[in-house]
């Protein structure tokens, strides 16, 4: 009978127990999972200092791999070749393989400078941006130049060697 | 298998086991088992049942700590939602002021003056019988849409956008012509809602 009686009190024990583990787990789970995951987040002008660092990396490598003169076409291409990746190297080469052609056949320069550039997602390792640049063409001998206003949406992705574009869309 | 042996048996033997309950459980373990229909053997699956519940609940909310420990920080939503909200009513605003009918000329003015605030209200307001006038002169309808556009600041209540639209022009007689226009737009948020308080169009430097 004893024993009988002091099981029952453990099982009443255990019952309090188990209610009270299971709201526990349940009220943390409603916090939980009502909260968004990181990953979840765009950090555009969240993580103003990873913002600002994505920005200024596309306005450099805007500014440098879509201008060149007759006598840089070489190092034009090498920082190409440095700071893009995957679809972006195609992307490039079917914008710029004709013009940097032309700059050696015809003397073609091209400078382009970036007017804006607005951050729009940027989530772990990625990021995309809009970017409006200024674009100066002159073939040499002409003393018109032809001027032109660019819209480029980028995407770019983050590496051990810093961020990379690794898609280039006209606008 | 030999559960439902046991079970089977049952029955057959349901007169007896009050009695022979107490020295069959110590000697014969085996027999304990059969006996899961009486008091004794519910009662110690309610026990097992309820170590089960406890043992599954402290580890669900062991998981739940820890994706509450890692979820991102409510500051950083928050963050998150205001970029939303100066984005998005900045790209309305934006089309909102490239859009404009002739037939509704004034109803289209003072929508362009609804999303304004500051100078560009000002401005808009000292030539709004300007505008209406030319509007209705060319018998033009201009509508905008929005391709693209992304904030290059955001900061308390100031925020600047970058935005792509294509702006389409009916004039009275001529084909319609599309035209992609570059803007950068100054974000003004006055009493909670987001307002242009200026709008360029990003010409080519000639």
């Amino acid at each position: 009978m004893a024993e009988s009686a002091r099981s029952s009190r453990t099982r009443v024990a255990l019952a309090v127990v188990a209610v009270l583990v299971v709201a526990a787990a349940v009220a943390l789970g409603i916090a939980a999972e009502s909260k968004p995951r990181p990953g979840e987040i765009n950090y555009a002008h969240v993580d103003q200092p990873r913002t600002t660092a994505v920005a200024d990396q596309a306005q450099r490598i805007t500014d440098k791999v879509f201008s060149f003169t007759p006598d840089t076409v070489a190092a034009t291409k090498r920082t190409a070749q440095q700071t893009l990746r995957g679809d972006a190297v195609a992307q490039y080469e079917k914008l710029y393989g004709p013009l940097l052609s032309q700059a050696r056949n015809d003397g073609l320069s091209m400078d382009t400078s970036v007017a804006s550039v607005g951050v729009q997602q940027l989530r772990d390792d990625h990021a995309t941006v809009l970017v409006f640049a200024n674009q100066r063409g002159q073939k040499k001998g002409s003393d018109q130049p032809s001027l032109g206003g660019a819209r480029v949406k980028l995407e770019l992705l983050h590496t051990d060697d810093g961020w990379k574009i690794i898609g280039i869309t006209v606008l | 298998m030999t559960n439902h042996v046991d079970v089977s048996d049952e029955p057959e033997t349901a007169d007896e086991p009050e009695t022979a309950h107490e020295p069959d459980s110590s000697d014969e373990p085996d027999d304990a088992d059969a006996g899961g229909g009486t008091d004794r053997g519910r009662r110690s699956w309610i026990t097992v049942g309820l170590a089960v519940v406890i043992v599954l609940a402290v580890a669900a909310a062991v998981w739940f700590a820890i994706r509450l420990a890692t979820a991102a920080s409510g500051a950083d939503h928050e963050a998150a939602e205001e970029r939303d909200a100066a984005l998005a009513a900045g790209g309305r605003a934006v089309v909102t002021l490239n859009t404009l009918d002739h037939r509704t000329a004034e109803d289209g003015i003072a929508r362009w003056q609804a999303a304004s605030t500051g100078m560009l209200r000002e401005q808009l307001a000292a030539s709004k019988e300007d505008l209406i006038a030319a509007v209705r002169k060319a018998k033009s309808r201009t509508t905008a849409h929005l391709v693209a556009a992304a904030l290059t600041e955001l900061g308390k209540g100031e925020a600047r956008l970058m935005a792509v639209l294509d702006i389409k022009v009916r004039p009275a007689e001529e084909e319609p012509t599309t035209k992609r226009a570059r803007y950068i737009a100054d974000l003004v948020k006055v009493g909670g809602e987001w307002r242009l308080g200026g709008l360029s169009s990003v010409a080519v430097e000639k």
